[in-house]
């Protein structure tokens, strides 16, 4: 029943290899990115935290699908000759890294005031409080938003075959265009992002116990 | 030529401290010599609270000047009267010399007894690994509870807490001890421990000033009283004669009505 899927499982394996490369790299660098801004953004003063806010709020309003078009034909039109593949990753790294801003910056403001009072009672300078007791506070905090971002973020790479860059979902197409077989096609496909996300979510539960502790 | 016996351990000139319009330090003045205990006391508002965090910058005073040992916190006051901040290092610097108790303890809940009390020690002083455990070994000692170096902080009661939150002040080897309201948040039959800590720290001869609401405390320990309202020093002086001839009729008030809550 399911012979077609099965004949065009190693063709959708490869568009899986692409998928997990566009997770791997965009929403990597896309949490490095928002890690980054978001603590910036809680720990120092002046004009960065509103400057940092307003890439937030700008990339947080416009959907990804839209992004996907913006960066494919806008950096052309820019004079930014880019690849493709280039385009959407700078897209999802970019999305990403909004919405870990906040993840991350909410989970520094998250750590008690006290906390930061006991560290400079002791004479600790700001890196240092920010190292031992305001960061390794804060991760416990953000991972499981971290973890629910992440997945978000893998789904949305399947946004990136609008533009024609291929991963998963432009391969489940192709297969259907040629075999009409949409059902099974797309219960594969189902599948196996399914596969991707699921152990991400165990992962993050077990992270979310070992890092845990009792306040 | 002073010696440094000659310099109070603190010193707070003329200090000025407000809260939007809210005036709570209004132009106090005190010295803490080397050695003495200061117990602070006053009705709740009175500015206490403020003035002993003011002690390690956790608050900024507004005007007038703060000297540990003669050295300037927080500000620097040039000849002019004018005020130049000094640098966060600098402050970092001095703070590591005031150890300060929290009400609410404030241990870090991510780490174990033993890496609370040597964290400071190791990061800031740059203290070798071996010594500052060997130190943290010690003052659990000091504090009776050898047996908890390590547990995590939750698994603590408040008391045992407030006492791992001493030792953890005291691994810096600070030159003056602040203690902000610290047997507030216990339950009654926790207190004693903790008031025992500090009494043994006060004989040993630990420079300390201590807010609190523990009169019989204050009676007992300190060598200084200190009433403090409306962001000034109404009446100070030998605890015992303080508490039992107060003068002024905001103190002999304050005290009628503390005595008046335990009928």
């Amino acid at each position: 029943m399911f012979d077609i899927l099965i004949a065009n499982l190693p063709y959708l394996m490869k568009g899986t290899v692409q998928t997990l490369w566009l997770a791997v790299v965009g929403v990597g660098l896309g949490t490095l990115l928002g890690m980054g801004l978001g603590v910036t953004s809680a720990m120092i003063g002046g004009g960065v935290p509103a400057l940092i806010g307003t890439y937030v709020f700008i990339i947080r309003g416009i959907p990804v699908l839209v992004w996907m078009f913006l960066a494919y034909y806008m950096l052309p039109q820019l004079g930014l000759v880019v690849g493709d593949v280039t385009a959407v990753i700078g897209a999802l790294v970019l999305y990403t890294g909004a919405f870990v801003t906040e993840i991350a910056r909410g989970a520094v403001m998250a750590v008690p005031r006290h906390q930061t009072e006991a560290a400079k009672a002791l004479g600790m300078r700001k890196f240092t409080m920010l190292r031992l007791v305001i960061l390794p506070q804060a991760v416990t905090l953000s991972i499981p938003p971290l973890l629910n971002n992440s997945v978000m973020m893998i789904k949305a790479t399947s946004y990136v075959s609008v533009v024609g860059v291929w991963e998963l979902t432009y391969a489940a197409r192709e297969v259907v265009e040629r075999t009409l077989a949409a059902f099974q096609i797309f219960l594969g496909v189902m599948l196996i992002y399914f596969l991707i996300c699921y152990p991400l979510t165990l992962a993050a539960r077990y992270l979310e116990k070992r890092y845990s502790y009792e306040h | 030529m002073s010696t440094s016996a000659d310099i109070p351990m603190v010193r707070v000139k003329d200090v000025y401290k407000s809260f939007g319009d809210l005036r709570v330090l209004d132009g106090i003045s005190f010295d803490v010599t080397r050695g003495e205990v200061l117990a602070i006391i006053g009705p709740s508002g009175s500015g206490k609270s403020t003035m002993l965090r003011c002690l390690n910058f956790l608050e900024e005073h507004d005007a007038g000047e703060i000297l540990i040992e003669g050295e300037p916190l927080g500000y620097r006051v040039r000849a002019d009267g004018s005020r130049v901040r000094e640098p966060e290092a600098e402050i970092a610097r001095m703070r590591s010399n005031v150890g300060m108790v929290f009400q609410s303890f404030n241990l870090f809940p991510h780490r174990s007894v033993r890496e609370n009390i040597t964290m400071a020690p190791v990061s800031v002083k740059h203290v070798d690994k071996a010594e500052a455990n060997a130190r943290a070994e010690v003052l659990l000692e000091k504090v009776g509870l050898a047996d908890k170096i390590d547990e995590y902080p939750s698994r603590l009661s408040g008391g045992q807490q407030q006492r791992v939150a001493i030792a953890r002040a005291l691994a810096m080897e600070p030159k003056v001890m602040l203690f902000d309201e610290v047997t507030s948040a216990l339950d009654p039959e926790l207190v004693a421990e903790v008031l025992t800590v500090m009494q043994q720290l006060a004989e040993e001869g630990m420079t300390m000033v201590i807010v609190t609401h523990e009169m019989q405390f204050a009676h007992d320990v300190s060598d200084r009283l200190m009433f403090i309202d409306g962001g000034k020093v109404i009446e100070e002086g030998n605890p015992a004669k303080l508490l039992a001839k107060p003068k002024s009729p905001r103190l002999k008030e304050f005290l009628h009505r503390f005595r008046a809550s335990f009928n």
